[in-house]
């Protein structure tokens, strides 16, 4: 394999993985109840920047979670709040992968349920526990809780769908 | 640990981190109420938001097809095309009905308040982790709209904008408790504000409060907004009173209001960018 076509598949497998969570962003946060059970929907970006990071490394890492945080950002009224979160994440498991831990099915399950239950108790402590809100508690409990786990049920599927691109447009430097 | 912090990914994690808190810190000292990043984001992504906005407000069609295609069978082939089609027609028909009212009452409140200056706008999206039912509506300020500018929905209000990027705007809706509506019950006039408790938004219902022990609103009672302060104009509907509920813990009492729009239903708004009395912006 020349360089050329090692970088051309590196080129073809990040702009997909972009495309994937541009879709998963447009699902995420579609005005429809599409994928809602009981008003509570899930969180797919957090699966998608997770295993990006995991099969990309930390710097590509960075990269998507800036880009799922500010497609994010753009539905809420935080301001970077998802961008923030998302760049940690993506760092974050980056260099634990490159460190400590290995690229398969049981690490990603792991890294996105941490990461979507640390986002969903950050979110509801910023905006229910701070600003005082009646029943936060309840919420966390009816609402927040059943939302991480909603994405850690779907994140396998979004693993795999990252992973078959890995696959597809594997080059040299990649290894699982 | 040296190392660490000398590898190129700790350097450039550090750099995106230093810009994005950047942009938290410029969002909230401006008046738009969202970062650089989201305003880029927004425009660049805004055709992509909208063309998926559409397709989920327009999902309802999809059972017809599917029931079509998994039911046809080959004797009844072209009655079940004829059903199908007189289905679509169908809903193509209700669209233009939904839409008529729309317009319809657009047309009336633009008649009885001629100060008002409307944009027309599509919910395009949600956030999923706001539990309070955010809406991401597809016009911005490029459009004229800015933070605070009402949204009604026919004569009732929906919420209030609370960020804006050029081409998209976030709406809190009156079944957030961070909104507050001066309002009035139009038979004792007694006037007060609107807001909502988390317990409350749950069941889609908010609250007129700090009511005098003795009120004399009751049930039925219809609730308006005041225009006291400058954001909301006067005589929006609100929701009907459907509870009274005495305080125990101090002297004052609360109606509880069901609005007048189901919000998770909405596809369709009107932002209120101009009328008399407003505040500056």
């Amino acid at each position: 394999m020349t360089l050329t076509e090692a970088r051309k598949k590196q080129i073809y497998r990040r702009a997909l993985l972009a495309a994937v969570i541009l879709g998963l962003s447009l699902i995420q946060n579609s005005a429809g109840r599409f994928l809602k059970i009981g008003g509570v929907g899930p969180l797919l970006l957090i699966p998608a920047v997770v295993a990006a990071a995991m099969y990309e490394g930390d710097i590509a890492g960075v990269f998507y979670g800036l880009f799922a945080g500010a497609l994010w950002d753009v539905f809420a009224r935080g301001n970077n709040f998802n961008a923030i979160f998302l760049v940690v994440v993506g760092f974050a498991c980056g260099m634990l992968i490159l460190t400590i831990m290995r690229v398969n099915f049981v690490t990603h399950l792991l890294l996105s349920s941490c990461a979507a239950g640390l986002y969903c108790i950050g979110y509801w402590f910023f905006h229910f526990i701070i600003p005082h809100i009646d029943r936060a508690f309840i919420t966390l409990f009816i609402f927040y809780l059943p939302m991480a786990i909603f994405t850690s049920v779907l994140s396998p599927l979004v693993f795999l769908l990252v992973r078959a691109i890995e696959i597809k447009f594997r080059t040299e430097q990649y290894t699982e | 640990m040296k190392r660490f912090y000398r590898r190129t990914g700790f350097k450039i994690f550090a750099v995106v981190m230093a810009a994005l808190i950047a942009g938290s810190i410029i969002s909230v000292a401006s008046r738009n109420g969202s970062s650089p990043l989201s305003r880029v984001t927004g425009v660049v992504f805004g055709p992509a938001s909208r063309l998926a906005g559409a397709v989920t407000n327009n999902l309802k069609r999809l059972p017809v097809t599917f029931r079509s295609s998994s039911c046809l069978k080959r004797e009844n082939a072209a009655l079940q095309s004829e059903i199908d089609s007189l289905r679509e027609q169908l809903v193509d028909y209700e669209e233009v009905v939904y839409k008529n009212n729309f317009y319809k009452e657009f047309l009336e409140l633009k008649e009885e308040h001629e100060d008002y200056e409307f944009a027309e706008a599509a919910v395009i999206g949600r956030d999923s982790a706001d539990k309070f039912g955010t809406l991401t509506l597809n016009k911005g300020s490029a459009n004229g709209i800015s933070v605070n500018d009402p949204v009604i929905y026919g004569k009732y209000l929906v919420g209030v904008v609370a960020s804006v990027t050029p081409t998209q705007c976030v709406v809190n809706t009156i079944l957030n408790p961070s909104v507050n509506v001066s309002a009035y019950e139009t038979r004792t006039r007694e006037v007060s504000y609107v807001t909502t408790t988390n317990e409350l938004a749950g069941k889609g219902q908010c609250t007129l409060t700090n009511l005098p022990a003795q009120t004399a609103v009751t049930d039925g009672g219809l609730v308006c907004t005041a225009g006291v302060g400058g954001i909301y104009p006067a005589n929006l509907i609100i929701g009907t009173v459907v509870d009274i509920i005495d305080a125990t813990l101090d002297i004052s009492a609360s109606a509880v209001i069901e609005p007048g729009v189901d919000f998770s239903q909405l596809t369709d708004v009107l932002i209120i960018t101009e009328f008399n009395g407003q505040a500056k912006k």
